[in-house]
C-alpha cells in the first residue's frame, strides 16, 4: 500500500475516523490492528517475520528487565542481560543478512572464486526482501539496547510493544523511532490529551507537503534521472551534472516527502515523531549535512555504533577509523551492493577530510593572521554550494546500478562541457516536455522557499504557516493542493513510483 | 466551546474553498477535442437536435463516421438521421451511446457498424481510446459511464473516471494552439478527402468467433432495439481487410441471422452500385468523400425501400437538416 495511492488515503481516513470514535483506552488496539493490516497488504507472509522479530526483541527486553529485578547475583544478571542483547542482535542482524545481503556476498564470493579458477556454488538465491526490514531491525535493536542501558523499562505488554515496532506511518521507511519517544507515547495513550486543533492541522499540512515533494517533484524528476543514468555515455557533461543534481533533489523529495507524510499522519493521531530531514541542502559542511539528512538513521548509527566503538574519545586515528566504519556500515545498510558501500565510504572520507582541513585552516590562520569573513552571506553561500556539490558527487554512486556504471558516469562527467545543450532543446528529449520542466521549476521554487524558511527561521513549515495570517496560510495550502492535483505524477498511463527507500 | 466552533468553521470553510477550486479545475480540465474526430461536438450537436426528430440513428466507428453523410441522405431522401459514431467505437460504447440517445430521440431505425467488432478492446486500448482518440466518457450519463467503466477499466483506475480532473489533470500538456476542425463535422459526418487505390477484395466465407464482450454487447443492442420496437440494420461499409478479420465479421453476420436482424455487407455488391476501390477509399478501413457519396446514396435507396423513407411525424424539425445542408454547401469546395 504505497503512501501515494488512493488505497492508502482511504485506509488512513478510515483509521483516523475510527481512532477518534474509540475510547482512549483501546485506541492502541485499533492502531495495532491497522498497522498489521497495513504491513500485511504488502505481503501476508511478511507478517510472520514482523511478529517473529517483535517477539524476539520483546523477550530480550523482558529478560533484561527481569534479570535486573531478580534475586540473582550481579555477575549472573549481567550475563543474562548481555546474552539477551547478543541474541537480539544476532537474530535481527542475522535476518537482515539473510534477506538482504546473502545474494550480495554470494555473488561477490562467486566472482572471486571464479577469477581464481575455483568452482563455486550458486551465486544467487531466490529470496524476497521484506519491505522495511532494515528499519524494523534497527528500531527493534535500538529498543533492546536502550533497555540494556537502562534508558527505558521494558514494555510488559507484547502487543503494545508490537505496535511500537509496527506503527504504520513509520513502519516501512522510518523515521527510526527511539523507544523513549514513541514507545512512551504509546504507553501513555490512555492519558493522551485531546488533540489540539493546531496539532491536527499541522499534521495535515505536513502530509500535504510530503505529497507535494513526492508526487510532484520526486516522481517527475525520476523520469529525467532514469534517462540520464541509463546511458550516461550518450550525454554531455552538463546534462550529466544536471542528472546528478536532479537525483540529489529527487532522493530528498522522495524520502523527505515520505517522512513528512509519516510524521504528519502520526501527528494527526496525536503522536510526535522525530523530524527526519531539516533542510539538508542548506548545510554548509558534510558534518552539518549528516545532522540534517535522515536524522533518525544518522543518530542511530552515532548512538549505537560510533559511540560504542569509542567515538572521538580514543585519539584522532581511532576517531577517523570509527567514522569510516560507521559510514561504511551506513552505506551497506542502504543497499546490498558495493556501490552503496563506496557511497558510505566517500562520506566517511569527506568527514575525515573536512576535519583535517578545518584543523589545517585553523593552523594556517594562526600562522598567517589571514582571516576569512565567515559571517557574510557570500561565504555561507559558497559553503552551501560546495557541500551540495560534494553530496551530489557521492549520490552518483548511490544512484548508479553498479560501481562500474558509477565510474562510467563520472568519467563522462569530467569531459568538455557544452553549454549549448541547455538551449538547443536536448533537455526536452530526456523524458520531460517543456511544460513538465516549467512546472518542475515552479515547484522547485516552492520547495526552495519551504526549505529556506526551515533553515533561516529554524522553524518547521507547518509551524511557520500556523503563525501567519489565515489568508496567507490558505493561499499556500491551496497552491500545494493545486500543484499536487495538476502537476502530480499519477493517473492514467503513469506508474505509481515506489518510494526509493522502500527498497531498504 | 467558542474555540471549537471557530476551529470547526475555519476547517470547514477551507475544505469548501478547496472543493470549489477543484470543481473549477475539473471543469477547466475537461478534455475538449477540437479535431474532426471530436465526440464532444457530436454529443453536443446531438443534444441540440429537436426532440424526437430523427428517423435513423447511425452508430459505430470511424468507418461510418466518414462513410455516411446525413446531410446528403436528407437531401436525397428526406430521411432525418444522425451519425453518432466515433473513432474506435466498439459495440459496448455504441450501446452506451444508444441508451443515452434514446432519452431524447425515438428513431425508427438504428444502423449499426459491424466493423466495431474488429476494434481493440483491451482495457488499455479503451483507456487510450478514451483519452487519445476522442471517445470522451465524461459526457455520458452516469449509468452508461459506470457500466463502461466496470466492463473495461481496471478497478484502481475507475476512480479516476468518477473525478475527471484526476484523469485529465495533465491536459495542460496539450494546451497548445490546436486548429479547430469541428466546423468540418456535419451531423456527425466528417468527409475524408485523401485517396488510396486498392483492388477489389475477395473475402472468405469462413467464420471466426468474435470476442465475448462484443457478443454480449451486440446482443444487448439487439435486445434494446427489440424492446423499444426500433428496427436494427447492421452494415459493413466497404473495407480492405484480411480474411482473418473478415471471418470475424462473418460471425457478426451469423449472429444477426440467428436473431433475425438485417445484415448488409456493402462489399459484396459494391461494384453493382458503382463503388470503386481504386478511387473511393481513403485507406484500408475508410472510404473517402467520393466513396461516402456513393455509400450514402446506396444506403439511402435501401433504407427508403426497406424502412419506408422519412417517417418523421412533423416537418417542423426539417429546419435543422436544412441548416446543416446550407452549411455544408458553403463549406464544401
Amino acid at each position: 500500500m504505497l503512501f501515494n495511492s488512493i488505497l492508502f488515503v482511504i485506509f488512513y481516513l478510515a483509521v483516523l475516523l475510527v481512532y477518534y470514535l474509540l475510547p482512549r483506552k483501546i485506541r492502541w488496539i485499533w492502531l495495532f490492528a491497522a498497522s498489521y493490516v497495513f504491513y500485511g497488504a504488502w505481503n501476508a507472509k511478511y507478517l510472520l517475520l514482523l511478529m517473529g522479530m517483535s517477539l524476539v526483541t520483546y523477550l530480550a527486553g523482558f529478560l533484561i528487565d527481569w534479570s535486573r529485578t531478580s534475586l540473582l547475583n550481579t555477575e549472573t544478571r549481567k550475563k543474562i542481560s548481555r546474552t539477551a542483547v547478543v541474541a537480539a542482535v544476532i537474530c535481527n542482524i542475522g535476518l537482515l543478512v539473510y534477506f538482504k545481503y546473502l545474494n550480495m556476498f554470494a555473488s561477490t564470493l562467486s566472482g572471486i572464486l571464479g577469477r581464481l579458477g575455483i568452482a563455486s556454488g550458486p551465486g544467487h538465491f531466490d529470496i524476497l526482501l521484506p519491505v522495511g526490514i532494515s528499519f524494523i531491525s534497527f528500531q527493534s535493536l535500538g529498543y533492546v539496547i536502550d533497555v540494556y542501558r537502562g534508558k527505558i523499562q521494558a514494555e510488559k505488554n507484547p502487543f503494545r510493544y508490537s505496535l511500537f515496532i509496527a506503527f504504520f506511518p513509520q513502519l516501512v521507511a522510518g523515521p527510526i523511532e527511539r523507544s523513549e519517544n514513541l514507545l512512551t507515547q504509546i504507553q501513555n495513550i490512555h492519558n493522551q490529551k485531546q488533540i489540539r486543533y493546531e496539532t491536527f492541522t499541522d499534521g495535515l499540512v505536513l502530509m500535504l507537503v510530503g505529497y507535494f515533494q513526492k508526487v510532484v517533484i520526486a516522481d517527475r524528476l525520476s523520469i529525467f534521472v532514469v534517462s540520464v543514468f541509463k546511458a550516461p555515455e550518450q550525454y554531455n557533461s552538463i546534462i550529466l551534472l544536471l542528472g546528478a543534481a536532479a537525483f540529489a533533489v529527487q532522493i530528498y523529495c522522495d524520502f523527505g516527502g515520505y517522512s513528512n507524510i509519516a510524521v504528519g499522519a502520526a501527528k494527526t493521531l496525536g503522536f510526535e515523531m522525530m523530524e527526519n530531514f531539516n533542510a539538508p541542502y542548506f548545510s554548509s559542511s558534510i558534518k552539518e549535512f549528516w545532522r540534517r539528512w535522515h536524522i533518525s538513521l544518522s543518530s542511530w548509527f552515532r548512538d549505537y555504533l560510533y559511540i560504542p566503538l569509542g567515538g572521538n574519545r580514543q585519539g584522532t586515528i581511532r576517531k577517523y577509523l570509527n567514522l569510516m566504519i560507521t559510514f561504511l556500515a551506513s552505506g551497506l545498510w542502504h543497499g546490498a551492493a558495493w556501490h552503496y558501500v563506496i557511497w558510505g565510504g566517500i562520506h566517511g572520507f569527506y568527514q575525515i577530510a573536512g576535519d583535517l582541513f578545518s584543523k589545517a585552516a585553523g593552523r594556517g590562520k594562526s600562522k598567517t593572521g589571514w582571516t576569512v569573513r565567515t559571517e557574510v552571506f557570500s561565504y555561507k553561500l559558497l559553503k552551501i554550494l560546495c557541500t551540495f556539490f560534494l553530496t551530489t558527487f557521492a549520490w552518483i554512486f548511490f544512484r548508479a546500478e553498479s560501481t562500474r556504471d558509477a565510474f562510467v558516469y563520472i568519467r563522462h562527467l569530467f569531459t568538455a562541457p557544452d553549454i549549448g545543450v541547455l538551449f538547443n532543446g536536448e533537455l526536452y528529449q530526456l523524458g520531460l516536455t517543456v511544460n513538465d520542466l516549467h512546472a518542475l521549476l515552479f515547484c522547485l521554487l516552492i520547495l526552495l522557499l519551504i526549505d529556506f524558511v526551515r533553515y533561516y527561521k529554524n522553524i518547521r513549515i507547518e509551524r511557520f504557516l500556523s503563525s501567519q495570517n489565515l489568508w496567507f496560510k490558505w493561499a499556500v495550502l491551496l497552491t500545494l493542493i493545486f500543484c499536487i492535483v495538476i502537476f502530480g505524477h499519477y493517473g492514467l498511463n503513469y506508474d505509481a513510483a515506489e518510494f526509493i527507500y522502500f527498497k531498504f | 466551546m467558542k474555540e471549537t466552533i471557530s476551529n470547526t468553521v475555519r476547517f470547514t470553510a477551507f475544505i469548501l474553498l478547496a472543493l470549489l477550486m477543484l470543481a473549477g479545475l475539473n471543469h477547466l480540465f475537461l478534455y475538449r477535442d477540437k479535431s474532426i474526430w471530436s465526440t464532444d461536438v457530436r454529443m453536443k450537436t446531438y443534444q441540440e437536435l429537436p426532440e424526437n426528430s430523427i428517423d435513423i440513428l447511425f452508430l459505430g466507428s470511424s468507418n461510418i463516421m466518414s462513410g455516411i453523410n446525413p446531410v446528403q441522405l436528407w437531401e436525397e431522401t428526406g430521411i432525418q438521421s444522425y451519425n453518432y459514431c466515433s473513432r474506435a467505437q466498439s459495440f459496448a460504447f455504441s450501446y452506451g451511446y444508444l441508451t443515452d440517445a434514446l432519452k431524447t430521440q425515438s428513431p425508427e431505425c438504428v444502423v449499426l457498424d459491424a466493423y466495431s467488432v474488429l476494434l481493440d478492446k483491451s482495457s488499455n486500448g479503451i483507456i487510450d481510446t478514451d483519452f487519445h482518440f476522442g471517445i470522451n466518457m465524461d459526457n455520458l450519463s452516469p449509468a452508461s459511464r459506470t457500466e463502461l467503466l466496470k466492463t473495461f477499466v481496471k478497478r484502481e483506475e475507475q476512480l479516476l473516471y468518477l473525478f475527471p480532473l484526476l484523469k485529465n489533470h495533465n491536459y495542460y500538456q496539450t494546451w497548445e494552439h490546436v486548429e479547430d476542425e469541428t466546423d468540418q463535422i456535419f451531423l456527425g459526418f466528417c468527409p475524408a478527402d485523401l485517396t488510396e487505390p486498392y483492388e477489389t477484395p475477395a473475402y472468405t466465407d469462413a467464420t471466426r468467433p468474435m470476442d465475448e464482450i462484443d457478443r454480449i454487447y451486440l446482443e444487448k443492442i439487439i435486445r434494446l432495439c427489440q424492446e423499444k420496437e426500433i428496427d436494427l440494420f447492421v452494415i459493413k461499409t466497404p473495407v480492405v481487410c484480411s480474411d482473418s478479420y473478415h471471418s470475424v465479421l462473418n460471425d457478426v453476420k451469423q449472429m444477426c441471422s440467428d436473431l433475425q436482424v438485417d445484415y448488409y455487407d456493402m462489399s459484396e455488391d459494391a461494384r453493382d452500385w458503382g463503388f470503386d476501390y481504386s478511387s473511393d477509399m481513403m485507406n484500408e478501413y475508410h472510404v473517402n468523400q467520393n466513396g461516402a457519396r456513393k455509400v450514402t446514396a446506396r444506403l439511402g435507396r435501401i433504407l427508403t425501400e426497406q424502412y419506408g423513407g422519412s417517417v418523421s411525424d412533423t416537418r417542423i424539425s426539417q429546419w435543422f437538416w436544412a441548416q446543416e445542408s446550407e452549411r455544408m454547401q458553403k463549406t464544401s469546395p
